[in-house]
């Protein structure tokens, strides 16, 4: 892994702190939003759960979402931009993408623990309708594959290029499956701002990453 | 003597004839045509669904109405209505409790004929192990040669009865309560029963 450097001195002290509480409301602001939206554009599925069911429904939704969210963010994280960097120190900001890793991972594992607790899942049938849920369980293997791999990048005896290059190809594979499955998932994103919210979002998301890869192929 | 034969010989075919056609006929489902389907109130509009999954064995004969008997065995985890997470919810403790009670019967017990098509088939319908004894009005269209294959005969039947699904603990009636899901529910089961020639 190439060293990491520090750009922090390249900003007045003011200019850092003012930048780096910006970055700091926009990221919170993103996950606070993301998290209010099973409050405020409830999908018809809540109409009709109620006390503890409607309450566990509610907590997988917002679970999820903040997984989502999370998944979004580790491309912010590791993307090396400068805007970031000047304010961030990488090693910190590498750190924080490893433990959001794991925290992704526990979280993409218990929102759908939540979402079925109301439901007998022993009794739902594998039906072609229900594939915005199985493209779900897949993200979900794929988020755990990236996580062990990455942690356990050394213990499985992966070269540090061949583990980036898998990482780079199931990072947007993942982004793709999480695409597929907000939009379909639930009707809560079939119109009005949770649709536009997570079309901007994934947008960026997706821009970033374009970016990202040209910027490498241009050996920059 | 020769006399005697011919009349012991008729005698006998005429028993011999009446004992195979009074023979109930036993028919097995046409599933690509035939099914059992329901519709119930929702706030305003009707809400329709099917049962995918079923078996059962229908043993009819117009002529020998005693011998007949209508048996259905519905797999609850099979409904349909054309969005999974109504389905799920249908098959929640909420509704069928599927999980705990997978199945839906009917069994009936007699057969009676009304006039014209129309038969009234009286049997036991359980859900969630709670049997009531209903009668399902049948309209039996006929049995003829099935046009596309030539082995077998095809009967028809159409049936349409309407239950209370409280009756049978199909939901504790909260949703009834607030207006949102109505406590009868209409059934439909049409059916196109194949028989051996």
């Amino acid at each position: 892994m190439p060293p990491i450097e520090d750009k922090a001195g390249a900003l007045s002290p003011a200019m850092r702190n003012l930048i780096r509480a910006l970055i700091i409301v926009l990221v919170l602001g993103f996950f606070i939003g993301a998290a209010c939206i099973p409050f405020f554009y409830q999908s018809t599925s809540m109409w009709y759960k109620f006390g503890v069911d409607r309450i566990l429904l509610r907590t997988g939704k917002v679970i999820g979402m903040l997984a989502a969210s999370l998944l979004l963010l580790q491309l912010l994280l590791a993307a090396n931009l400068k805007i970031v960097t000047v304010v961030f120190p990488r090693p910190k900001l590498i750190k924080l993408h490893k433990f959001n890793a794991g925290l992704l991972a526990v979280l993409a594992l218990i929102h759908p623990l939540f979402i079925f607790a109301p439901e007998d899942i022993s009794t739902i049938p594998l039906e072609w309708k229900y594939w915005p849920e199985i493209v779900g369980a897949f993200l979900l293997l794929l988020i755990w594959f990236i996580f062990t791999t990455g942690r356990w990048r050394e213990f499985l005896q992966l070269s540090f290029p061949a583990w980036r290059l898998f990482h780079r190809i199931a990072v947007i594979t993942a982004f793709f499956l999480l695409a597929l499955h907000v939009f379909f998932v639930s009707d809560t994103f079939q119109a009005g701002l949770p649709r536009y919210a997570v079309f901007l979002s994934l947008g960026s998301y997706f821009c970033l990453w374009l970016w990202l890869r040209i910027r490498t192929f241009l050996g920059k | 003597m020769k006399r005697m034969n011919r009349v012991v010989l008729v005698v006998f075919s005429f028993f011999l004839f009446t004992a195979f056609s009074a023979q109930a006929v036993e028919y097995e489902f046409d599933k690509a045509h035939s099914s059992f389907r329901f519709g119930v109130q929702h706030i305003f509009s009707t809400v329709s669904g099917h049962f995918e999954d079923y078996s059962g064995k229908v043993v009819f004969d117009p002529a020998n109405l005693s011998d007949s008997t209508f048996h259905f065995v519905i797999e609850v985890k099979s409904v349909q209505t054309q969005i999974g997470k109504r389905d799920n919810h249908l098959r929640s403790g909420d509704f069928f409790d599927a999980g705990k009670y997978p199945q839906i019967t009917f069994a009936s017990n007699a057969v009676t004929h009304v006039g014209g098509p129309n038969y009234n088939v009286a049997g036991k319908l359980t859900m969630k192990n709670v049997s009531k004894d209903i009668v399902l009005p049948v309209v039996y269209h006929g049995t003829k040669g099935h046009p596309m294959e030539k082995s077998k005969n095809v009967a028809g039947f159409d049936a349409s009865v309407t239950i209370n699904r409280l009756d049978y603990h199909v939901g504790d009636g909260k949703f009834f309560d607030m207006g949102v899901v109505g406590k009868d529910v209409n059934i439909f089961v049409s059916l196109e029963m194949l028989s051996k020639k």
